[in-house]
């Protein structure tokens, strides 16, 4: 729709100025006259007037000039469409003008689009851990990045348990147009090529050099977070594999007795930390439970763990005496001389009776005392505490003797169980003991998901590792 | 024609090895199985049950077989133990029973059980449930 010309100042007067240069050039068609014309546009643009305007104001001085001129009306037209071509080229020139800004412009906001997307790819491929999740992320940036329907990772790193090493062929990453346009580009690790990213373009387009400078970046990026992926997940598999090397064997079945554990290490991803427990059978026929915490964390403490366990579990055999076995392991600790590294333990030596009661002797080294759930839903601790082991200082450590009837249960803990309800303001012997007080009558592996439900799921993250050990004589309670 | 007895001696088997081609063979595609490892409930579909035995492989898991109650050519109940990961980190390690049944020669359905009586209970031969 076109606009009302503006009514104030000269445009009142610019369809006679149009006229009159109009008639002078026709008349006389010169540069002159081009220039007079030139400025009437420019004079037109600055009155904000459209085409359409320009176009009446030409045509209506136009009419004017015919009734005038006694020329052929075709001459007359001619140099009067010469005279608004260059009037109007104004308008042309400055359109031109804002076309070649838009183009900049969507250009650049094309650009910072893609800039906007590989950041955001970064980010969510630098932050993930897992080589075939990062593959797909590198897939959807280079879609969503250089607008292509289609793009494939794939990659020739060595199988896990193989060495790390790709072929050296190929060094630096490099970009190759394969057939039907589509672009490959090489991952590289250290300069060898551990895979490939490749483009497929929209059918009928190519690449620009643009869009190859980005794809190479994305590409350069994703080879970086899948090589550390790679590592990362590499060290794990060892980590994993060092971790069930420390862990004691399953339970064993046996026949007077039944046992079930319980086990949480602090670390995020760890299996194994300075907690331990272990049930064997010795070869006079007794059955032996030990469990234990060593002081501090990470290998050295998983080292001294695995050490603690294998040694009670060699002294058992031929040391009748929870005690005496405990006192053979402090002499041990001292003699490796291990800075600052002490632990508590208890041992339990259980004798099965041709009544079905099993006889328990035990010993404590600082460890935090078994507590025995009776058929009747009476709870007590068993034993007397002792004092830490591998201390410069001799360890006190006495046996207790007890009976664990059908029915019963022996509950032992490491203090990981109790200090998650501390730390969240409870009382955690106190809570256990309640909570095992209601659990007369339950199997032990229903007793070991209670204390799991109700002192360590339900509280924060452990800071202590945690190991349960729940034994109970194989018969039926009268 | 393998009995149950004998097949889920295999399956138990092919856990322990960590043979997920063979458990393919020997798990009934529309299986539905209680497992330790998915904190007893129960696991639908053969893709799921060795999602998450791989799950467990990658963890801590053992399993061992302590007695075998046959109960037809097709079910079987078994007391045994199992070292399985919990959710959120660390492991139990527990004697379970589980009831476990088979059809075309592969393990269809399994429940967990607390004894040997409670799972004999709970199978009825005529419908096989």
């Amino acid at each position: 729709m076109a606009r009302e010309p503006s009514s104030t100042g000269p445009l009142l007067d610019l369809p006679d100025r149009w006229f009159e240069g109009l008639r002078e050039y026709v008349a006389d068609p010169d540069e002159q006259g081009l220039r007079v014309a030139y400025s009437l546009g420019r004079e037109a643009l600055a009155a904000e007037l459209g085409p359409t305007e320009l176009a009446e104001l030409h045509f209506a001085a136009l009419v004017r000039l015919i009734d005038e001129l006694p020329r052929e009306e075709r001459a007359v037209v001619d140099s009067s469409g010469a005279f608004f071509r260059e009037a109007a080229s104004v308008l042309e020139i400055t359109h031109r003008g804002y076309q070649d800004a838009q183009d900049v412009a969507r250009v650049e906001q094309e650009h910072a689009d893609q800039l906007r997307r590989l950041a955001d790819a970064s980010l969510t491929i630098s932050s993930s851990l897992a080589v075939d999740e990062i593959a797909s992320l590198a897939v959807d940036a280079a879609c969503s990045i250089v607008g292509v329907p289609r793009a494939n990772v794939s990659l020739t790193l060595a199988a896990p348990g193989e060495p790390s090493v790709a072929p050296a062929a190929a060094t630096d990453a490099q970009s190759t147009v394969l057939p039907l346009g589509r672009l490959s580009i090489t991952l590289t690790r250290l300069g060898r090529p551990i895979g490939y990213l490749v483009a497929t373009p929209a059918s009928h387009e190519a690449f620009t050099p643009r869009d190859e400078m980005l794809l190479r970046q994305l590409a350069h990026l994703a080879a970086v977070a899948i090589t550390n992926a790679d590592l990362y997940g590499r060290e794990a598999r060892i980590a994993r594999a060092l971790q069930r090397s420390l862990l004691p064997e399953g339970l064993p079945s046996l026949s007077e007795l039944q046992a079930t554990a319980l086990f949480r290490a602090a670390g995020e991803g760890i299996e194994v930390g300075g907690d331990f427990y272990d049930l064997f059978r010795v070869d006079d026929g007794a059955i032996v439970a030990l469990i234990g915490d060593v002081c501090g964390k990470g290998p050295e403490a998983a080292s001294l763990t695995a050490l603690a366990r294998h040694t009670l579990r060699a002294v058992s055999s031929y040391e009748r005496s929870p005690s005496g076995a405990l006192q053979l392991l402090h002499r041990m600790l001292c003699d490796q001389e291990a800075d600052d590294r002490f632990l508590t333990a208890a041992v339990a030596r259980l004798e099965a009776r041709p009544d079905g009661t099993l006889a328990m002797r035990l010993a404590s080294g600082g460890h935090p005392l078994p507590l025995v759930v009776r058929a009747d839903g009476s709870v007590t601790p068993v034993g007397t505490p002792g004092t830490l082991l591998g201390t410069h200082l001799e360890p006190e450590l006495d046996n207790t003797e007890t009976e664990l009837r059908p029915g019963d249960v022996c509950v032992l803990y490491t203090d990981g169980v109790t200090d998650t309800r501390e730390r969240d303001g409870g009382d955690g012997i106190i809570e256990l003991t309640a909570l095992l007080a209601e659990t007369a009558g339950l199997t032990i592996e229903a007793t070991a998901a209670r204390i799991e439900e109700s002192l360590i799921a339900g509280s924060r993250r452990p800071r202590d590792d945690v190991a349960i050990l729940i034994l109970s004589p194989a018969g039926d309670a009268e | 024609v393998r009995h149950a007895d004998e097949l889920v001696q295999s399956v138990w088997a092919a856990i322990e090895r960590q043979d997920a081609a063979a458990l393919h063979e020997l798990i009934h595609p529309q299986a539905v199985l209680e497992m330790a490892m998915a904190r007893g409930e129960s696991v639908r579909g053969r893709a799921a049950v060795l999602a998450t035995l791989r799950d467990a492989w990658q963890r801590v898991h053992s399993l061992s077989i302590g007695g075998l109650h046959p109960l037809s050519d097709e079910a079987v109940i078994v007391e045994g133990r199992s070292r399985y990961p919990l959710e959120g980190g660390g492991f139990a390690d527990a004697g379970l029973v589980w009831l476990c049944e088979f059809r075309d020669g592969m393990l269809c359905r399994q429940r967990l059980f607390s004894s040997v009586e409670d799972a004999r209970a709970a199978w009825s031969p005529k419908t096989g449930k």
